[in-house]
């Protein structure tokens, strides 16, 4: 067992590892990423300040909440690149038939597209999150977390983020294996999380009805949770709570993955790659 | 020491089947059809041993391997790997068996080569310093130096499939399962493949099954031929015994001084004539060739000759042709 353990965590090292190099690999590619990333985190930042200064009785919360939540979610959107995550990839093996050429090896494929997805978003906090964040932090007067506990709790639960949409991506991913396509699905899945996971607007802006809505759903937990504890809006007990949360979806949800997973592979076996 | 027993192994697929009916129908009531790749196949390899497995194309070369690398189940049968069960042991299989496919590379696309081999070091878990014999001994045998920095995207088809074979072999499996190695490659890079398999059979006692559609693999590699054909086992056994079977003759070409008419004996005939050249065909287990020699130059006014010994690419393409033509199940069995 623990030699089991350290086996997988030698593969999630050297995956990492490689995915920092080979995200560094087209420098021009690079330069444009950071530059795209900073621009995105000041644009949505601004927009949120004039919201802010237009409106400021509508907010639970302060100016300076407002925008540390919208940079926050947009890094950690970057960090995670939820748009071309695990789906994109299962499709991609699909299509090409690459995909069998993993099941060869002595290591389940959900857990080598884990260990790939977790390498490139380690390289991009590194590589881009870092050196995009920092400067527009100072720029910007953006603040840092709302306590210490508070940024030690809101960086465990962006480890826990990259869980769940890995999982959720997956999921996704083995729609693919019915449909062939990601197409459909993907506009569907993708206007969920938009709409959902407080990555465009807190949360805690929602009425009632979409809140209530949110409040059942996993999603939630991908970009509001993280974000939320890091301003303080979410704190003490109720930052706690939504911790334990986001741990909860990602143990069921990883079950569902095995499930899932399960399932495909004896449908692969049965009718091939 | 058997390494791999396939026994009764049968493969089927469950296809869509239009049928003639509308998309909209086929849609909203798919219909399927049962298509059996292989049917009922059974044979054992034994440790070392080099076998060639051939037939027309469709005929489950590529099935059959999958379910011997554990990717596809049986429909029924049972196969069994360095006394594995494929599908159920998949991981200990994996850390027994390469395998490539000469279609698919199994190098990740934007990675070198040589991290691609790091990687498969930590997948497969080895220690450092077999890893780094293992490398070294590849870079060698492989002439990896020369690309091992490039990423698989950029390599060159015989250097991808050089790479590719270096990836199966990292781990040191007893059991290399290849499907079309050679597939597209020149004859040089051919050649030096088959070169490392040769060696790397002899050396390390390698069990290799390979499925080719070029019969100099099958020259240069193997003593043992099996032929599936329309999912069944058509032939299993040597070279020699497959030209014995199928092309029972030898030609003889002659160069000869003048015209005569043509020989049409007791199992000597001729078969083919230009101007100046005749070729003869005789039956071998009826004459030696000294006999026929005596005979035909007591016919012919013979200045040269050369033999034709049947090459196993004509022993196959007549295999093949003469399967075509029959229903596969007025196909005589073995
Ligand atoms: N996944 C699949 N689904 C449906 N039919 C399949 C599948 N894979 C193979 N077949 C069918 O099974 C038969 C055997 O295919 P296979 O790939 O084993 O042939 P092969 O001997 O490798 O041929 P080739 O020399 O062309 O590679 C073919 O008729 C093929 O169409
Ligand atoms: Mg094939």
């Amino acid at each position: 067992m623990t030699s089991a353990v350290g086996h997988g965590g030698r593969v999630l090292l050297a995956f990492a590892w490689q995915g920092a190099r080979t995200s560094t690999a087209y420098t021009t590619a690079y330069w444009m990423e950071l530059l795209n990333a900073a621009v995105r985190v000041f644009a949505v930042v601004t927009v949120w300040a004039v919201l802010y200064r237009s409106y400021p009785q509508q907010f639970p919360v302060t100016g300076g909440q407002t925008k540390t939540y919208a940079a926050v979610t947009q890094l950690t959107a970057v960090m995670l690149t939820w748009w071309s995550g695990a789906h994109h990839r299962i499709a991609r093996q699909v299509r090409d038939g690459t995909l069998y050429v993993d099941l060869l090896r002595p290591v389940s494929y959900p857990f080598q597209l884990l260990c790939w997805e977790l390498g490139e978003s380690a390289a991009r906090l590194g590589l881009v999150v870092l050196p995009a964040g920092i400067p527009l932090f100072v720029l910007l007067g953006l603040g840092p977390p709302g306590s210490a506990a508070g940024g030690l709790l809101s960086a465990a639960s962006t480890v826990l983020s990259f869980v769940l949409l890995y999982e959720c991506n997956f999921l996704v991913g083995l729609v693919v294996f019915r449909t062939l396509s990601l197409k459909g699905v993907q506009h569907a899945y993708h206007a969920l999380i938009t709409l959902l996971s407080g990555l465009w607007i807190p949360l805690w802006l929602y009425p009632g009805p979409l809140a209530a809505i949110s409040q059942v759903l996993p999603f939630r937990s991908i970009f509001y949770t993280p974000a939320a504890v890091y301003v303080g809006y979410l704190d003490g007990p109720a930052a706690v709570r939504a911790c334990a949360v986001q741990l909860g979806w990602a143990v069921v949800l990883w079950l569902g993955l095995e499930a899932g997973w399960a399932g495909t592979r004896r449908a692969l076996s049965a009718q091939g790659g | 020491m058997t390494e791999v027993v396939v026994h009764e192994l049968a493969k089927s697929f469950r296809v869509r089947d239009a049928g003639g009916r509308s998309a909209v129908a086929q849609l909203v009531r798919p219909r399927y059809a049962v298509k059996e790749a292989v049917r009922g196949v059974s044979f054992t390899i034994g440790r070392g041993e080099m076998v060639a497995y051939l037939g027309p194309n469709g005929a489950g070369k590529s099935t059959t391997i999958k379910c011997l690398a554990g990717i596809l189940a049986p429909t029924s049968g049972t196969v069994r790997v360095g006394g594995l069960t494929p599908v159920r042991q998949r991981k200990e299989l994996a850390r027994r068996v390469g395998v490539v496919f000469g279609h698919k590379t199994s190098l990740w696309w934007d990675v070198p080569v040589l991290d691609t081999y790091q990687l498969l070091r930590r997948v497969y878990d080895l220690p450092r310093a077999r890893f780094e014999a293992r490398l070294e001994l590849l870079r060698d045998t492989l002439g990896l130096a020369e690309f091992e920095r490039t990423p698989a995207r950029q390599l060159s088809l015989g250097q991808r499939m050089r790479a590719d074979l270096g990836a199966a072999l990292l781990h040191g499996p007893s059991v290399l399962f290849l499907d079309e190695p050679t597939v597209g490659l020149d004859v040089l890079a051919k050649e030096s493949l088959r070169t490392f398999i040769r060696r790397t059979n002899e050396t390390e006692g390698l069990t290799v099954l390979l499925t080719t559609h070029d019969m100099r693999d099958v020259e240069e590699l193997c003593q043992r031929i099996l032929v599936i054909d329309h999912g069944r086992l058509v032939f299993d056994g040597t070279p020699a015994e497959i030209t014995r079977r199928w092309v029972p003759w030898t030609e003889i070409t002659l160069e000869v001084a003048r015209p005569v008419p043509p020989m049409a004996g007791d199992g000597i005939e001729e078969v083919a004539r230009e101007p100046g050249r005749c070729t003869v065909r005789f039956t071998r287990s009826r004459y030696s060739l000294p006999e026929v020699m005596a005979v035909l130059a007591n016919h012919y006014p013979v200045l040269d000759c050369r033999v034709n010994e049947p090459t196993i690419e004509a022993v196959v393409r007549r295999m093949y042709e003469s399967s075509a033509t029959l229903p596969a199940s007025r196909r005589p069995q073995p």
